[in-house]
Order: structure tokens, then C-alpha cells, then sequence
């Protein structure tokens, strides 16, 4: 009996956690997804389960964001003369899309100079007021590297395709890119603007080999936080906290004249 | 004869002891006035930027169409536009529009310089050192842009220098006009909405800092009762003012 009951309470349990879990995913079911051609020199034609999406998608562009259902997707991508989306992809990979989740589908170059397609899945958490997310991605068919940021190294050995998340004083920040431990700047130098309450993805792109290293940005805004407080007054001059110094010399005038009343009262009864 | 005009003192010192307070009570002007009036603002779309694209290029701050956002291709569903960005460094960066300069506020006869301000190091907003002065939060959404909140702060005192722009912000009330003067030579006229008052725990930062709703120019400052131990208020005071001509 005792058991039943428990398992009972279980199933109840269980039963309010699948409805909570089911109005959660409700609310935030689709995700936002951007698609960043990375690959230079190479208009393309994207196909997603089969279906033309991007038509001659140029190098260095971002696109989307697309509200999509979670799932996976089936993504080809072909040279922009191929239209029919038949022969042999440059790229043909399955994109799994979380939930309500910010994700970046990469088309870049490996490590070897391989075409590929790399799902990224974004911060969008907020960032406290006067800061910017700067997130670098390596998606170049290059070494190890290092990114400095007005010449001081702020992220060191990136390796394709790993990516690094700072938050920074919002503003602007000379950039460049230096094989990892060198001052042999690979790539700009480039003036970001990193802007407040925003995060700024910087994708490192192209071939070290074929001399075509660049930078490819995308922005996602809307992160930003209200200050923390609004410190307006240190004099004490406007003071309205209390009551005002003319009420309680009323009050005790009025008493006083009172209890003379009284005095006399009594006073003259005797 | 002696003891009626004892009993009159009696009656007349305890009516006044009693109406003084309860006559303060009922006759001061309340802290608050129009709160559901600025709540509803900050949740209000406004017109004609539905598109949460927009939110990110309003006019007047975006490049010119073609360099931010290229030609759109052809969505999944056929008639669905996916929007191209340049990812190029430096393309798409917004032009920056006129910011406020000066701020009238013809009831309590102010008209004070605005500078842009930011958050200091502990994320606080940052107020001009010149309490004659009135800041600007450069972060949030500049006068005559289409959506959100429009955040002018200024001290109500400081210990130093007296009395500041706003030292008499909390007289504002519904109706009274405030006008803001653009660095590009636009005058702006709004009028007050609300006035609201909190302690500083509890105000709604977020909602006074919104850069999404009904476009509106928000005025803070500190009141309430002074704290001397720590030379602080306990309150902080915003006004709210809507365009002229806004419904």
C-alpha cells in the first residue's frame, strides 16, 4: 500500500514535470540561426533538407537570423552555378539545432584547407551596462594563433575551430592576429568597434597557404543590462523624508494652548 | 465667564493639535502619479517597427541600405527573405545620429547642458560633476529614435555645490512640458506622463532603461529622506514624458 502510494506521488511528480517541461519548451521552442560564409573566394549555393535557401552567398557575408524548430538539418552547399543541388557538394553536413538556442552555422576551411560546416552555439546572456562580449572564433586553415587587441595578446593559442569569450569595456579596439607566441601579424591590423550591450563574433577566415587570411564579423545585439543604480543626490538639501519642521511646532502650540485651557479649568472650579 | 473661556482654549488647541497632521496628511501632493501610464509605455510597440530587425538599424542610425544589409535571398518557405549582412570589419556600422545638448523645463524655469554620460566602475550610471549639468546615458536610445527609453539624469544636490538641475524634479507632474534640444539643431517637445518615486532597492532599472517600447525621454534624480551617516538619499524620482502629439 505504502509503495503504491509513493509510486503514485512519483507518476504525479513525473506528470507536473512533463507539463512544466512541455510550456517551457513552448515558449522558447525555436532557435536563431545565422548562417557566416567563411570560405574566400567562393560564391555558393546553400541547400538546407534539400531546399535552395542562400542563392550565390558571397564570401565575408552573414545571414539570417532564421527562426527555426529545433532539429537537425541536412545542409549542402554548392558552387553558385549549381543551382540544381545535384553532383558534388563543397560541403555536405548534418546541422543540429538546439532549442531556443543563438546558433552560428560556420561554412569555413579546416585546418588542412578542407571545406566544412561548423555549428556554433552563441552567448546571448546578457552583459552588465558599458560592456561588449568580443567572441573570436578560429575558422582558418592556419596554425595556432593569438589575437591582440592594441598590441597586448588578449587570447593566446587558438587553434581551428576552437573560439574564446571576453567581456570588455564597450568602445573601440585595434586589433590583429599574430601566429601564436610571435609578433608575425597573420592578419590586420583592424579597428573593431565593440559595441555596448552587443557581442561581437570575429571569425578568422581563408587560407594561410593561399595568402587569403581575413576577418569576417557578426554582430548580435540587444544584451545589454540597465546601470546598477542612479546616485543623483549627496547634499540632503531636498530631504522629504520626514515631516515637515512647521508641523510638530502646530501640534505642540495647539497642545500647549490646550492644557492652559485646562489649567484655568481647573483652577477656577476650585 | 472665566470657566467658558476655558473650555474654548480647550476645544480650539486640540482642533489644531489634530487637523495640522491630518490636514498635511490629505493635502500633500502624492509621490507617485501615472505609474500604469509608464508601465504600459515600456511594453507598447511602437508603431510601425514591429520587425525586431528594425530594432538594430533604426533609421537615421544605419548605413545607407546596400552596405549594411545586402540584397535579402530567398527564404525556406519560398516567399521568406533571409536577410544578408557584410561581415566585413567596419561595414554596417551604424551612423551616429544627433545626440540631446540642452534640456528645458519651462515650469520650474531649468534649462541645463547635457552631457553623454556612461556607468562608472561599479556600474552605477554616471551623473556630470557639475550638478548644474544634466547627463545623457549615450548607451540607451538618443531623442527621436523610434523605440524605448531616453534616460536624462541629473543631481537633485550634491554636498559641495548646492543645488542641482533637478533639485526640483519632483514638483513635475502630468502635463508640464519638456523640451530637449538636439545637437543637430531639432527642438523636441514632450510632455510629463508620470512621476514616480521608489527606495533605491526597489527601482524598476530595467524598465527606466528599456531600450524597447513606446518612444519616451525618462528624467532621474535622487529624493525621499536623507540619509546623513552615508550623505545619500533613500529615494530615487523619474519622470516620464511621451513626444507631443503621442497618444
Amino acid at each position: 500500500m505504502k509503495r503504491i502510494a509513493a509510486l503514485a506521488v512519483l507518476g504525479l511528480a513525473a506528470g507536473f514535470a512533463m507539463l512544466g517541461l512541455g510550456g517551457v519548451a513552448a515558449a522558447a521552442d525555436n532557435a536563431s540561426v545565422s548562417v557566416v560564409h567563411g570560405i574566400p573566394k567562393t560564391p555558393v549555393n546553400v541547400f538546407v533538407n534539400g531546399k535552395l535557401t542562400l542563392r550565390n552567398f558571397q564570401p565575408g557575408k552573414v545571414a539570417g537570423p532564421l527562426s527555426l524548430p529545433a532539429g537537425s538539418y541536412q545542409v549542402r552547399v554548392f558552387p553558385a552555378a549549381n543551382t540544381a543541388g545535384t553532383g558534388n557538394p563543397v560541403i555536405s553536413a548534418t546541422a543540429t539545432v538546439p532549442a531556443g538556442a543563438n546558433v552560428s552555422l560556420v561554412a569555413h576551411l579546416d585546418t588542412a584547407g578542407k571545406p566544412v560546416l561548423t555549428p556554433y552555439v552563441n552567448d546571448v546572456s546578457r552583459v552588465a551596462a558599458g560592456q561588449a562580449r568580443l567572441v573570436v572564433r578560429h575558422t582558418a586553415a592556419a596554425p595556432a594563433v593569438d589575437v591582440r587587441a592594441g598590441g597586448t595578446p588578449v587570447v593566446r593559442g587558438l587553434t581551428n575551430p576552437r573560439q574564446q569569450e571576453l567581456t570588455v569595456p564597450a568602445g573601440s579596439v585595434r586589433a590583429d592576429v599574430v601566429l601564436a607566441g610571435t609578433s608575425t601579424v597573420v592578419i590586420g591590423p583592424a579597428t573593431l568597434n565593440l559595441a555596448e550591450g552587443s557581442a561581437t563574433i570575429v571569425y578568422a577566415v581563408g587560407s594561410a597557404d593561399q595568402k587569403t587570411l581575413g576577418l569576417v564579423v557578426q554582430t548580435i545585439s540587444g544584451l545589454h543590462s540597465a546601470p546598477g543604480g542612479v546616485p543623483a543626490g549627496s547634499g540632503g538639501l531636498a530631504d522629504d523624508g520626514g515631516v515637515p519642521a512647521w508641523l510638530p511646532v502646530t501640534v505642540a502650540a495647539g497642545l500647549l494652548v490646550a492644557a492652559g485651557g485646562a489649567a484655568r479649568l481647573a483652577a477656577s472650579r476650585r | 465667564m472665566r470657566r467658558q473661556g476655558s473650555i474654548v482654549l480647550v476645544v480650539v488647541g486640540v482642533l489644531v493639535a489634530v487637523t495640522a497632521p491630518v490636514g498635511w496628511v490629505l493635502t500633500r501632493s502624492p509621490r507617485t502619479v501615472g505609474a500604469t501610464a509608464a508601465e504600459a509605455l515600456a511594453q507598447a510597440t511602437p508603431s510601425g517597427h514591429a520587425a525586431p530587425s528594425a530594432r538594430a538599424t533604426p533609421p537615421g542610425r544605419a548605413a545607407p541600405p546596400g552596405r549594411a544589409a545586402d540584397a535579402g535571398v530567398r527564404g525556406m518557405a519560398g516567399a521568406r527573405v533571409v536577410p544578408v549582412r557584410d561581415g566585413r570589419v567596419g561595414a554596417g556600422r551604424p551612423v551616429p545620429g544627433p545626440v540631446p545638448v540642452r534640456v528645458d523645463l519651462p515650469s520650474l524655469g531649468v534649462s541645463a547642458a547635457i552631457r553623454p554620460v556612461g556607468v562608472d566602475d561599479r556600474g552605477t550610471l554616471q551623473i556630470p560633476a557639475d550638478v548644474a549639468a544634466v547627463g545623457w546615458y549615450r548607451y540607451g536610445p538618443r531623442p527621436g529614435d523610434p523605440a524605448g527609453s531616453t534616460v536624462l539624469s541629473g543631481h537633485v544636490d550634491s554636498a559641495e555645490q548646492g543645488r542641482g538641475a533637478f533639485f526640483r524634479l519632483r514638483r513635475l507632474g502630468p502635463g508640464d512640458p519638456v523640451v530637449v534640444h538636439g545637437s543637430d539643431g531639432r527642438t523636441r517637445r514632450y510632455r510629463v506622463v508620470a512621476r514616480e518615486e521608489w527606495p533605491k532597492g526597489e527601482v524598476p532599472l530595467d524598465r527606466l532603461f528599456a531600450r524597447t517600447g513606446a518612444p519616451r525621454m525618462t528624467l532621474v534624480t535622487c529624493g525621499g529622506g536623507f540619509r546623513e551617516d552615508v550623505g545619500s538619499y533613500l529615494d530615487n524620482v523619474a519622470v516620464t514624458a511621451v513626444p507631443d502629439g503621442a497618444p
